[in-house]
């Protein structure tokens, strides 16, 4: 398991007009999982996209360190899987489908059985030859999280992973965060959902 | 050679789920065959038994995969976009297959369109083709840049407004060194007698070179912020 | 520096219509030459000057780059049109029609759209760095076709212009007075360009 540290100094992001914080300086340690807090509007999936350098900040820096030495941004995105609300799949395409091309792609090797296997951890083995267009936004929620188990990245970022789920639903969710601490991955995960925080290390908030 | 082994397999891939995504919604193939197929009809109808010329010929079909081109070949970036997948694309995805794959993809169903156009000449203007194999050779020179050329800039427009306009607007001053050389060697495939002279294939090949490398190279800032 | 400008553009005019002699062939007409040429000599400078600093954006990601570029090919443009206009003008004189697809005609005419679609794109995506960043790969593209578009091109097909200036062989075919004031033409058509491009920079540069 790659170990990899992120380090942010003087963090500021602005819309426009819209200030949403600066100088925000920490440090992400490798086999972490820290909860992002904050109210709707903070800006908890901005700082989550600045961190997995999918958003340029209006000013600071974000580091990648890995055994002493920096990695670029586009190396560390090779290292990093998520589960967020702008992650969509192919309506054309079955979900075994839309896993096997989004594995592939990322370089992840994964054979049609492994694959299988994910889909029946989340509770979606019936539906594997399903096109996603007939999914419902749980189903999709789901198949998020399968997509994430299958790609095995060592750093997760997850924003509100629960949303859309039922209460067997959010007990996958729970369950993976777990094996994934226990795997010693890094784990960022911005929601307001306090049953989630209890997965965390320690707390950020946005105010 | 690591490095080119993880690429290929990925734009494979790639090249996979576009052809298997249009297949299943038949959306871009329809479009363009159905535009060439009625305007090639209302030219034959108009036109009835007389005489075209070849450097007409000629105009005209480039005119049609033109259109069909400007019609079509934006939807690899622009439906991905409208869709949302582009930002999933965007997290795994890495630029060159994308690039490659989606090129890929518009040259096929360009090529596609042109084996469906031809025989519809043949059969609706009463062409004779005197050099098949220089055709083929025009065809598919040509295929290459405009599928390159459209595939690079459809990407550039993936976060502009109004942007069917804007397409046709771009791509335009950049195909058309392509239109006029295929245009230009297309006569010659239409008139009797030898060939004199394949320096305008040989330019064709090389604009196509160029426009593929450089696209190569600027993709990478298109792609990542 | 405006002095010194005005009086050597009021020199040069003055040297276009007293010093230089009627072309045989063209007559007097040859005068609007000295304005057409320079003219649109520049405005291929400015295309290729933006498209420097275009590279030089996406090098060192300075803002002030892309702001060079764009006024750049503002004021290619503006050079582009006038040197259409005169062109048709001389065209017209000469050869009786106002256009007819010379192929100088079709470079310059391509030249005009090349940088219109520079000007649509950029007035399409309204933030900052993406716009930087977009219309500085379109024009790197579109200088990657220029070659083909101003040398090419115009070798297949037939033209009404007059032979160029320095044919293959690499001897002047002009009367050496009337390449003097050629070059004094050129140079001064130069300068306004320049410093109409930093005349606003200037102001910028200093703060």
């Amino acid at each position: 398991m790659k170990k990899i540290d992120i380090v942010f100094t003087d963090l500021c992001k602005k819309f426009g007009s819209l200030q949403l914080y600066e100088g925000l300086c920490g440090e992400i340690a490798a086999g972490t999982c820290v909860a992002v807090l904050g109210k709707n509007g903070a800006g908890k999936s901005t700082f989550l996209k600045i961190l997995a350098g999918m958003l340029a900040p209006t000013a600071g820096t974000v580091q990648y360190l890995a055994g002493g030495c920096s990695l670029t941004r586009d190396e560390f995105r090779q290292n990093t899987g998520f589960l967020t609300p702008e992650v969509q799949f192919y309506e054309n395409l079955t979900a075994k489908e839309n896993l096997a091309f989004f594995t592939n792609i990322s370089g992840t090797i994964c054979s049609a059985e492994a694959l299988a296997q994910r889909l029946s951890e989340t509770a979606l083995e019936g539906f594997q030859d399903e096109r996603v267009k007939n999914f419902s936004t749980g189903m999709r929620q789901r198949l998020k999280l399968a997509l994430l188990l299958a790609i095995e990245r060592p750093v997760w970022f997850l924003d509100e992973p629960s949303s859309n789920l039922d209460a067997e639903g959010c007990k996958l969710i729970g369950d993976a965060i777990t094996d994934a601490r226990n795997a010693k991955k890094t784990i960022l995960l911005a929601t307001n959902d306090l049953a989630e925080v209890e997965y965390a290390d320690y707390v950020i908030r946005i105010a | 050679m690591p490095i080119m082994l993880s690429v290929l397999p990925k734009i494979y891939w790639i090249l996979c789920k576009e052809m298997k995504s249009e297949y299943r919604s038949r959306e871009a193939v329809s479009a363009l065959l159905l535009f060439s197929l009625t305007t090639l009809s209302v030219v034959s109808m108009t036109i009835g038994n007389e005489q075209i010329s070849p450097a007409f010929l000629a105009v005209l079909f480039w005119i049609i995969l033109f259109f069909s081109a400007m019609a079509g070949l934006s939807r690899v970036f622009l439906q991905e976009q409208s869709s949302g997948t582009i930002y999933t694309l965007r997290l795994y995805g890495e630029a060159q297959p994308v690039l490659f794959g989606k090129f890929l993809y518009n040259f096929l169903l360009l090529n596609l369109l042109s084996l469906f156009l031809l025989p519809l000449f043949l059969v609706f203007l009463n062409v004779e083709i005197y050099h098949p194999g220089l055709l083929f050779l025009i065809i598919l020179a040509g295929n290459t840049g405009m599928a390159m050329i459209t595939t690079l800039l459809a990407s550039l427009l993936i976060q502009a407004q109004g942007q069917g306009a804007l397409f046709t607007i771009v791509s335009f001053p950049i195909l058309l060194p392509i239109l006029l050389f295929c245009i230009k060697l297309t006569t010659v495939v239409f008139l009797p007698g030898t060939v004199d002279s394949l320096q305008p294939l040989a330019f064709l090949g090389v604009y196509d070179l160029v426009m593929i490398g450089i696209s190569s190279i600027l993709f990478d800032y298109i792609w990542c912020d | 520096m405006n002095v010194a400008l005005s009086i050597f553009t009021v020199c040069t005019v003055f040297a276009v219509f007293y010093i230089v002699p009627p072309a045989e062939g063209l007559g007097n007409l040859v005068r609007i030459a000295f304005f057409h040429i320079p003219v649109a000599w520049v405005s291929v400078l400015a295309f290729l000057l933006s498209a420097w600093k275009a590279f030089c954006y996406l090098r060192y990601r300075k803002l002030s780059d892309d702001e060079v570029s764009s006024r750049s090919a503002a004021l290619g443009l503006l050079f582009c049109f006038m040197a259409t206009v005169s062109g048709a003008i001389f065209a017209k004189l000469t050869w009786g029609a106002y256009w007819n697809w010379d192929p100088r005609q079709i470079t310059i005419f391509i030249l005009l759209l090349i940088y219109g679609a520079y000007f649509a794109l950029r007035s399409s995506i309204a933030e900052k760095e993406l716009r930087a960043r977009l219309s500085a790969v379109y024009s790197l593209f579109s200088c990657a076709a220029m070659p083909f578009l101003v040398f090419v091109v115009p070798r297949y097909y037939f033209s009404l212009h007059p032979e160029p200036i320095l044919n293959k062989s690499g001897s002047f075919q002009m009367d050496y007075v009337m390449a003097g004031v050629l070059c004094l033409a050129l140079l001064n058509i130069t300068w306004i360009f320049f410093r109409c491009l930093y005349r606003g920079g200037k102001g910028k540069a200093d703060e």
